[in-house]
């Protein structure tokens, strides 16, 4: 398994085609945005310089796997990175690949320069796969905003 | 126009009031983030772009949101240290401004009557202030008042809303849960 950048020139059809929702509505904003905003939210200059934005493509014997997208921290006082989307693909779930995923990251960030060491996102209520794994990572649930919970964590 | 950080009047003000040990401190978080990342590319934009009144919210579309991150810190740095600064601090939405006196809507609905501060009065009607209140030696009260900064939601974001600042109970509950794992 593997993690890269986006290319723009191979990897805008696979993003427009991915499909990692299975039902759920929560899901489904979370698919829809990888297809349609992802790609403008990686390249919304100026924001994407100052909050180091990356959209990254984890892939394993050339298949997409994952979807993943960071930038610095900057919705709340704290320093480190913002984890904007980690979406494994409905063809890859249930088969740890998570999991892989969600720990090649950390790891690649680990070698980042950045700010600090918190690691915060956003996550849906219903979203108790996601949660599990964020809680076995050590992240921990610190408020609530409506639909979604901040979950915050640390490299 | 000069800007500073209120942090910076937060030692002055300690010194004042003799806490030379909690000025010290409040001196090295400015310090502090007067050399973070965000800090750097708001100098950088004043220096290269910077109009002799600078507006911040241009500067903060066109650094990417650097001045939304340095104000986030601040204010929270600025709440650690509340307790011992001796002032009472409130933000609000200046909405009208008769005379001398402006007429403040809080953030939680409160009307203030505050002095109006110098300029013209279209200048501050409708605008977002912070006001520190310190109650000085012979029963004085001043009032620093200042423009305060209103971001805009990331329209890119995934999840919308704007900026957030831990509250005091969501830091603990940050702080508890670090302390687990480790």
């Amino acid at each position: 398994m593997n993690l890269r950048g986006y290319d723009p020139a191979t990897d805008a059809a696979r993003l427009a085609a991915f499909r990692c929702a299975t039902g759920a509505a929560y899901e489904d904003e979370v698919e829809q945005w990888i297809r349609a905003d992802a790609i403008g939210w990686a390249n919304d200059l100026p924001r994407a310089t100052f909050q180091r934005r990356v959209l990254g493509m984890i892939e394993e014997s050339g298949e997409l796997v994952a979807v993943v997208a960071w930038q610095d921290i900057t919705r709340e006082d704290l320093d480190g990175i913002w984890l904007e989307v980690l979406a494994v693909s409905v063809d890859h779930q249930h088969g740890g690949n998570g999991v892989a995923s969600y720990e090649l990251l950390v790891d690649h960030l680990r070698q980042l320069e950045r700010d600090g060491d918190h690691l915060a996102g956003l996550v849906h209520v219903n979203n108790a796969r996601s949660k599990r794994l964020l809680d076995s990572e050590g992240w921990a649930l610190v408020s609530s905003w409506g639909e979604h919970e901040l979950w915050v964590g640390h490299l | 126009m000069v800007w500073y950080s209120s942090l910076m009047i937060d030692v002055a003000r300690l010194l004042r009031l003799g806490d030379d040990g909690t000025a010290a401190e409040v001196h090295i978080a400015a310090t502090r983030l007067a050399a973070h990342r965000a800090a750097l590319f708001v100098a950088e934009w004043l220096v290269a772009d910077g109009e002799p009144e600078p507006d911040p919210a241009r500067l903060d579309t066109e650094t990417g949101g650097a001045l939304t991150k340095l104000a986030t810190l601040t204010a929270s740095r600025r709440a650690n240290f509340l307790p011992r600064l001796g002032i009472r601090t409130l933000a609000g939405r200046v909405a009208d401004v008769v005379g001398g006196t402006a007429t403040l809507v809080t953030l939680d609905g409160q009307r203030l009557s505050i002095p109006a501060p110098a300029g013209s009065s279209r200048a501050w009607t409708k605008a977002l202030v912070a006001v520190d209140i310190e109650e000085m030696r012979g029963g004085a009260t001043t009032l620093w008042v200042r423009p305060a900064f209103d971001p805009d939601a990331d329209p890119g974001g995934r999840v919308p809303g704007g900026p957030h600042i831990l509250t005091p109970a969501e830091r603990e509950r940050l702080k508890e849960a670090l302390a687990s794992v480790r």
